[in-house]
C-alpha cells in the first residue's frame, strides 16, 4: 500500500517537474526573443537613458517624500503605544496585546525601510555622482539616506527601550553589532519558537528567491551587459546559506554524542 | 489540537495575571499567553515549573486528548 502511494507520488512529482522545466524553457525563449528585438532596434539604450534620467532626477525626491511619510506613520504608532504603556495597569491583556502589536509594526516597517534605503543608496552611488547637472538631486538623495538611517535607528532604539520597560526581558542597543544575537539569546522558549518558525519560512523562501534571482541576473548579463558580479554574488550567497544550513543540522544532530 | 490546557483556570485560582505568572516561572507574558491560547506546547521543563508553582500535577494543567 505504502509503495503504491510512493509510486503515485513519484509519478506526480516527475510530471510536475518536467512541466515546470518546459515552462521555464518556453518563458526563457520568449524573453530571449523580446530582449533580442530590444537589442537589435537600440531600444535598450533609450530605456537605459530614460531610466537613468528618472533615477537621477525624481527618485531622490520620491524617496525623501516616502521616508517622511513612513516616519510620520511610525511616529504616530510609537506615540500611541507610549501613551498606552503609561496607562497600562499591568492587568489588562487586550491593551498590552494591542501595544505589542503596534510596536511590532513600527519595528517591521522601520526594518523594511532600512533595507529599501540601502538599495537606494546603492543605486545612488552607482549613478548619482556621474552627472554634474544633477547635483541638487544627488544632495536630496544623500539627505534622504541620512534622514532615514537616523530616524529608523532612533525609533528602533526607543521601541527596544519601551519593550524593555514593559517586559523586563532583554535589552540591546540598536547600534550594537551583535544586536540580533543578544536579543535572540535573551528570549525565552516560547519567543524563540516564533523565531525558529519564522527562520524556517525564510529558509524555504530563499531557495526560490535565489533561483529566480540567479535567472534574472543571468538574463541581465546576457542581454543588458550587467556583468557577472550579480551572478557570482547570488551563487556565493546561496552557497553560504546551504553550508550554514547543513553545518547547523550536523551540529544539532550530533550534539551531546561526543 | 490534541493538547488542551487549564492554565488560565489555574492562573485565576492563584490570582495572578499573565505577567506575574511569567515572572513566577521565569518566562515572558507572551509565552504564557501563547500557551493559554493553545498556540504553543511548552517544554517538559516549563510544564513542570508551571505545575510546581500552581501546586498541582502536570496532568491537572495539560491534558492529552486522543484525536
Amino acid at each position: 500500500m505504502e509503495s503504491l502511494k510512493n509510486k503515485k507520488y513519484n509519478s506526480e512529482v516527475i510530471v510536475t517537474f518536467v512541466a515546470v522545466i518546459f515552462a521555464i524553457m518556453f518563458a526563457s525563449a520568449i524573453l530571449g526573443v523580446i530582449f533580442y528585438v530590444i537589442n537589435y532596434y537600440g531600444i535598450k539604450d533609450n530605456i537605459a537613458t530614460t531610466f537613468k534620467g528618472a533615477l537621477l532626477t525624481w527618485l531622490p525626491v520620491a524617496i525623501l517624500t516616502c521616508s517622511c511619510l513612513v516616519f510620520l506613520v511610525c511616529l504616530y504608532l510609537y506615540a500611541k503605544s507610549s501613551k498606552l504603556a503609561k496607562k497600562w495597569d499591568g492587568e489588562d491583556e487586550i491593551t498590552i496585546d494591542k501595544l505589542e502589536h503596534d510596536l511590532f509594526l513600527v519595528n517591521a516597517i522601520s526594518n523594511i525601510t532600512v533595507v529599501l534605503i540601502l538599495l537606494f543608496a546603492g543605486l545612488n552611488s552607482c549613478v548619482g555622482f556621474e552627472a554634474a547637472s544633477h547635483v541638487a538631486s544627488t544632495v536630496i538623495g544623500i539627505i534622504a539616506i541620512m534622514f532615514t538611517i537616523i530616524w529608523t535607528t532612533a525609533l528602533q532604539g526607543r521601541v527596544v527601550s519601551l519593550e524593555y520597560e514593559l517586559k523586563q526581558d532583554c535589552y540591546a542597543n540598536v547600534l550594537d553589532f551583535g544586536f540580533y544575537k543578544r536579543m535572540f539569546e535573551g528570549k525565552d522558549e516560547g519567543q524563540k519558537m516564533i523565531i525558529y518558525k519564522s527562520a524556517y519560512e525564510v529558509y524555504k523562501s530563499l531557495v526560490w528567491i535565489n533561483a529566480v534571482a540567479f535567472l534574472v541576473a543571468n538574463f541581465g548579463n546576457r542581454f543588458f551587459e550587467t556583468g557577472i558580479m550579480a551572478v557570482i554574488l547570488i551563487c556565493l550567497s546561496w552557497l553560504a546559506e546551504t553550508i550554514i544550513y547543513f553545518r547547523a543540522t550536523y551540529k544539532y544532530k550530533n550534539k551531546g554524542r561526543e | 489540537m490534541p493538547l488542551i490546557n487549564h492554565l488560565k483556570e489555574q492562573r485565576a485560582r492563584l490570582g495572578v495575571n499573565q505577567q506575574e505568572m511569567g515572572a513566577l516561572v521565569g518566562t515572558s507574558r507572551q509565552t504564557i499567553s501563547q500557551i493559554e491560547r493553545g498556540d504553543y506546547s511548552p517544554s517538559v521543563t516549563l510544564a513542570l515549573k508551571i505545575a510546581k508553582k500552581c501546586n498541582v500535577r502536570v496532568e491537572d494543567i495539560f491534558e492529552y486528548v486522543e484525536e
